[in-house]
């Protein structure tokens, strides 16, 4: 369990200016390409209740009569269904436009508050040290042992029961609760890198230096630590982003995520493992849309590693859904 | 005991010992809050008085609080129970026995685990030495990319779409399901080969990148230097020096991927239908069945942290750079 | 609440294409299949599972599943009265079973005495005649609170029977046998549908020198005796000598198999050959939690049939071939389907928003999302036609008739314009309370394909529902938990426990709300007494209906054709002017059968494949 991964920054490095780092960022054809392709979902799901409107279709509406045989089963794609019907009648094509609303705020929210999180503690731990770091280590340990699907399965049904959801109803099922299990388990991964390195950058003479002239523990922090732990935290948030959009459809694949009447390219997945072998559609629209975007973002994480941070470390100590 | 590695193995049972515990009480205590926590009902019928409720929570055993059903728990599964030892229980939805049918789903996840593991293996390692061997070429580029797009898929999409592909359109493989070896090698065998395929995509991806990484470092490490300049052929020294340095890490990783996914493997089970630990973990806890959560958790600890250390001493004693020391 | 589970496994299908020819007539009949020959002894006939589902680990006194009914009835428990064990109005027909005869009471329904057929015994390890005595264990079993029988409350007329439960007596004091041979029950009320009552597998003989070793709750049915003409693999290898003895039969592992052989003892001499024709020689019974494979299993012929229901999918594409199709079998099945709406809970506590909601439902499009007409015709009141002999004064009852079943916006509009909700007087909900209303729904596929359904009809009257798909056992305890009080419900289904009526007007008793394991979710004849004790706020200046006294007058009828009149007429009460639920559908059962099969029937008394009457031919079964 103690697969800590240790990085190679020991000394502070010269910031590169940022036309440099744009300059390497955009090296690779295959990061512009992910730029781009990310640029015009985010535009679309934006968009979604204008693309809604243009086309005439809601992403709850019914068109049974014209999209469901007497079996009740969908059609498939046509002139005014583009990626045909899911099995309750409504059009896919706008599902899954809404569907990247979905996608898109769980990985940048989850891991946004997964890297808060993760850095804050790993900060105190790594530069404290002693029994607040083995005690927080600890902790992200245990978190990582939990039993993920049940914790998620427990906190959706206990907050589903009442009108009000959990917590005096801060915690209602669908968006706001999956957020919350991602960035739960989350971040650990991210609490062992900033942990790691900050205990590297601990022994180091200039934070030495800045002890011996007295500055408090805070400002150190502030001044001298954690503008060195910018590249790796950045690098790292880009890649855990794939990984929380991957996690939130997978929860909901399961039955455990975002409810039906949200559109999301997991749940519609779920729909379709009961039917692709009468409906390929529902399985291979939004299932490349999920693909495409987690490799934009993958690529663009890439990106940023060799333009930022060539030595961070390209595999997460997350458990991953298999 | 005094010899370090005695004490070292003490501290890291003891930790396991707490990890367990402290997992089983929370999931304890998620069922505990859960609206159907409550498997008196189940046996109580259709419109249960009162009286008849109380009866089956005692006789279930659901008549003490959080804490004292916890421990009575422990209690069971240390000295055993009915059922012999350790003391699982039974299942609520079931009634049967937990033991057996552990022991039997384990060897189906097992099966998936070990033919996916050979299978990332023989791609992931021939892709990764080639990668690193003709690093920034044609190859590498393709393969780097190739990787990014398996690391992307989504499992139970490629699941689901093999499915299709190879089971509803082409038909040359049977649908889901799960043979015995014993029952019919071939037929073992057409049923494993998706879900094996399913699950080492992924990996085969993650352990190209980490070998050709790990073979890049090597081959510029100063030993690596010292043998090429003693004149051994450039296949002599990749293929013995430098693949067995980039391999000590992979086999850490093996063991903590393969103990990771001893309780991971839902989506693919699911999807496919095998009656492993993974579906029967999401099963348990869709139905509220504590006994069966709690057995495969308990078994997923134990074989995660057991895994996990022995690759640390794997570790310890394969590492070139430890040893030449 | 029988079969909950096989309730929520229901996929879709559609069958205006196929036509009625599927659907068995009514006067039942074995539907063999043509192809694979004509019906002969031998063979094993398989049947797959998603999960048995049992409610007691297959102990008849608390069982209580459709399937474990079935085959209760078809093969392991004979009852003092039984069915034809056929589909349509003829399977709910009384037959005696182990009795000679079905007896008339000579009181107006407050005493039965039934002469018990000889030569009818046990199978092993028992192997010994059976007697009254083994009757009343049965009842005695029903009336141990450890032991948790699950429908003990229809045993409650009988004398004594309370004094029995709390250990004031050591005998019911109203069950009596005067000899090895017959019974008789004094009941302290007259009770004109107490012979039904008996058909129930909790009232099958037991054994007392073996159930006296299983004194729990569930654990009997590892060692059950059979009494029909098949008994558990293994059954012969079981001690008796004693308790400690008891090993559990081999052929029955409730995590993967029940299986069962013929029992030696079973004579068909005591036994009605026309009803339990037990061709088969084994049956399996097996769990595949997978229930597309299950069916793909059978379309390959390695399975024979299943109680679950067949994923639309798998049916549309048999229904294509005119060789697959006839391996569909479709049956109505006393079952409704039904949205329910809190009689306490705001917008619900207005009955022109109930009415309303009755008009605008696109009950179509529910029909649809659980199949299509295939699975079932569109409900227009609470009790299945069947139940009534299919009488013509409810055969075309429909209150809230809507053009196509699809809603009817003016007459909705109309009524809520009548309702306190509809502050604007536009023919929307449109106070506060409209908004936002909790409601539950299941999470499988018929659950999420209902709620966009349920929501686009409610929108238009002005109602937004906030929806929670929760696995069915979840949602079940929630809203079976009186004090949650939930104000709308999609999960919902009913079916009887025998043919008669009251076993679905016992819904809206008063007496059935309780607070835990609540079936009631309108909360009918909820008084301010019982909504303090069960924890729900009584709504402020009004009187929640009860059907209480209508209830009592019916259920007390003797006389078949008044007693039929006077539940018809509380069905139309409830319809009107109560309006607890919106009715959409009146199930049918789908089978999928294997093309091995050359004999098949439906229990419609249990709601199951009819096992006594089924077989195989063991030449067209692959393996």
């Amino acid at each position: 369990m103690d697969q800590v991964a240790t990085l190679g920054v020991t000394r502070p490095r010269a910031r590169s200016p940022r036309a440099s780092f744009w300059a390497k960022f955009t090296a690779q054809p295959a990061t512009v390409i992910a730029l781009v392709f990310l640029a015009v979902l985010i535009l679309a799901a934006i968009a979604a209740p204008l693309i809604a409107s243009l086309v005439g279709h809601g992403p709850n509406d019914l068109y049974r009569t014209q999209m469901l045989d007497g079996f009740g089963l969908p059609r498939g794609p046509n002139g005014s269904f583009w990626f045909g019907a899911d099995s309750a009648g409504r059009d896919v094509f706008i599902r899954v436009i809404y569907g990247a609303r979905v996608s898109l705020v769980v990985g940048v929210v989850a891991t946004g508050i997964a890297v808060v999180i993760g850095v804050t503690l790993g900060l105190i731990a790594g530069y404290r040290g002693g029994i607040v770091d083995t005690l927080l280590s600890r902790f992200a340990d245990v978190m990582l042992a939990m039993p993920l699907l049940l914790f998620a399965i427990g906190i959706s049904t206990a907050c589903s029961t009442t009108s009000a959801g959990c917590l005096r109803g801060t915690l209602t099922p669908g968006l706001n609760l999956v957020i919350v299990i991602i960035a739960v388990f989350t971040w650990p991964a991210m609490f062992r890198i900033v942990r790691a390195t900050t205990l590297s950058l601990r022994e180091t003479d200039f934070v030495e230096a800045s002890r011996a002239i007295g500055q408090t523990e805070f400002s150190i922090m502030r001044s001298e630590v954690l503008p060195n732990l910018i590249s790796p935290i950045v690098v790292y948030s880009a890649l855990l982003v794939p990984q929380s959009i991957l996690f939130e459809a997978y929860l909901t694949f399961l039955g455990l995520g975002i409810p039906d009447s949200t559109p999301s390219w997991g749940g519609m997945l779920d729909q379709a493992s009961q039917l692709f072998s009468v409906a390929w559609w529902l399985m291979v629209f939004p299932g490349l849309f999920l693909l495409a975007t987690v490799l934009a973002f993958n690529l663009i994480g890439d990106g940023l590693r060799d333009a930022l941070d060539p030595k961070t470390p390209r595999r997460t100590t997350r458990k991953r859904a298999a | 005991m005094n010899h370090p590695m005695g004490r070292y193995l003490l501290k890291r049972l003891a930790w396991t010992i707490l990890v367990i515990l402290i997992v089983t009480f929370v999931t304890f205590v998620i069922f505990y809050v859960l609206p159907s926590g409550d498997p008196a009902l189940r046996f109580a019928g259709k419109q249960p008085t009162p009286q008849i409720l109380a009866q089956v929570r005692a006789d279930l055993g659901l008549d003490h609080n959080v804490v004292v059903q916890y421990l009575l728990y422990l209690k069971r599964l240390v000295l055993g129970d009915t059922y012999g030892w350790p003391g699982l229980g039974y299942s609520y939805s079931s009634g049967a026995a937990i033991a057996p049918q552990l022991w039997q789903r384990a060897l189906v996840t097992i099966q998936l685990i070990l033919g996916g593991a050979i299978l990332w293996l023989a791609i992931g390692i021939p892709v990764g030495v080639m990668s690193a061997v003709k690093a920034r070429s044609r190859f590498d580029r393709i393969s780097l990319v190739t990787g990014l797009v398996c690391m992307s898929t989504p499992v139970f999409w490629l699941g689901l779409l093999l499915l299709w592909l190879f089971w509803s359109t082409l038909g040359w493989l049977p649908g889901t399901g799960y043979v015995a070896f014993t029952t019919s090698p071939l037929n073992w065998a057409a049923h494993m080969v998706l879900p094996w395929i399913t699950l080492a995509l992924l990996f085969a991806a993650i352990y190209a990148r980490v070998i050709r990484s790990n073979m890049i470092d090597t081959l510029g490490a100063d030993y690596i230097r010292t043998a090429r300049a003693k004149g051994l052929t450039e296949r002599r020294v990749i293929g013995v020096h430098a693949l067995r340095a980039s391999l000590v890490p992979v086999i850490t990783l093996l063991a903590i991927d393969i103990g990771t996914l001893i309780g991971g493997t839902v989506i693919t089970e699911t999807v496919f239908n095998l009656q492993g630990l993974g579906s029967w973990i999401l099963q348990g806890a869709l139905n509220q069945d504590l006994p069966v959560t709690l057995a495969v958790t308990i078994v997923v600890t134990v074989v995660v942290t057991l895994l996990s250390l022995i690759a640390d001493i794997v570790y310890a004693y394969l590492d070139p750079r430890v040893r030449y020391k | 609440m029988r079969s909950r589970r096989s309730l929520l496994t229901i996929a879709g299908l559609g069958g205006l294409l196929l036509g009625g020819a599927l659907i068995m007539s009514a006067c039942g009949g074995s539907g063999a299949s043509g192809s694979a020959g004509p019906a002969k002894k031998g063979g094993t006939y398989r049947v797959a599972e998603t999960d048995f589902g049992f409610s007691d680990n297959f102990d008849p006194t608390g069982e209580y599943t459709a399937e474990s009914w079935a085959m209760y009835r078809g093969l392991l428990v004979r009852t003092l009265l039984g069915y034809r064990l056929t589909a349509g109005v003829a399977g709910n027909t009384l037959v005696p079973d182990l009795a000679t005869r079905v007896p008339t009471s000579p009181d107006g329904g407050k005493t039965w005495t039934f002469s018990l057929k000889t030569g009818v015994r046990f199978a092993p390890p028992v192997n010994r005649a059976i007697t009254s005595h083994d009757i009343v264990t049965a009842f005695e079993r029903i009336d141990t609170p450890a032991i948790a029988a699950q429908y003990g409350f229809y045993y409650a007329p009988i004398a004594g029977w309370d004094a029995y439960a709390q250990g004031k007596s050591s005998t019911i004091s109203g069950i009596t046998t005067p000899d090895d041979q017959t019974i008789s029950f004094h009941l302290t009320t007259a009770t004109p549908d107490f012979p039904y009552r008996l058909t129930l597998p909790a009232t099958g003989p037991i054994p007392h020198e073996v159930a006296k070793c299983f004194p729990g709750a569930g654990t009997y049915g590892r060692d059950l005796v059979s009494s029909g003409p098949y008994m558990v693999a293994g059954s012969q290898s079981v001690k008796i000598t004693s308790c400690a003895a008891i090993t559990p039969m081999s052929g029955f592992d409730p995590a993967s198999k029940l299986i069962l052989v013929r029992n030696p003892n079973y004579a068909p001499s005591t036994d009605d050959p026309t009803i339990r024709r037990a061709l088969p020689d084994n049956f399996s019974f097996t769990i595949d939690t997978n229930q597309t494979d299950i069916f793909n299993r059978i379309n390959a012929g390695l399975l024979d049939d299943s109680p679950n229901t067949p994923p639309a999918s798998i049916v549309a594409s048999m229904a294509t071939s005119a060789t697959t199709k006839q391996r569909i079998r479709v049956v109505p099945n006393d079952r409704t389907r039904y949205l329910s709406m809190n009689l306490t809970t705001a917008p619900f506590d207005d009955i022109h928003v109930r009415k309303a909601v009755n008009l605008i439902m696109d009950k179509a499009g529910l029909q649809q999302a659980q199949g299509g007409p295939l699975f079932g015709a569109i409900a227009t009141h609470i009790v299945p036609d069947t139940m009534f002999n299919n009488d013509s004064s409810i055969t075309s009852y429909n209150p809230y008739a809507t053009p196509n079943s699809a809603g009817n916006l003016a007459a909705a509009q109309a009524e809520m314009r009548l309702s306190k909700y509809d502050t604007a007087g536009d023919g929307k909900c449109d106070a506060a309370a409209c908004k936002n209303v909790f409601a539950i729904a299941g999470n499988t596929n018929q659950g999420f394909n209902m709620v966009p359904v349920i929501e686009n009809s409610l929108a238009k009257i002005g109602i937004t529902l906030n929806f929670r798909e929760l696995p069915p056992g979840s949602a079940y305890a929630t809203i079976n938990t009186a004090s949650r009080n939930v104000p709308f419900t999609s999960i919902t289904g009913w079916t009887k426990d025998y043919p008669d009526p009251s076993t679905f007007m016992v819904l809206f008793q008063s007496a059935t709300i309780i607070p835990v394991g609540n079936v009631n979710y309108s909360l009918v004849g909820l008084t301010p007494a019982i909504a303090s004790q069960i924890g729900v706020p009584y709504p402020k200046g009004a009187t929640i209906p009860s059907i209480d006294a209508q209830f009592g007058i019916c259920a007390q009828t003797l006389a078949p054709s008044t007693r039929q009149a006077c539940w018809i007429g509380l069905d139309k009460n409830l319809m009107e002017n109560i309006v607890p639920w919106v009715p959409y559908l009146s199930d049918n059962a789908v089978h999928v059968i294997s093309g091995a099969v050359t004999a098949w029937d439906f229990d419609q008394a249990s709601g199951g494949a009819s096992y006594a009457r089924v077989a195989v031919n063991p030449a067209k079964q692959s393996h």
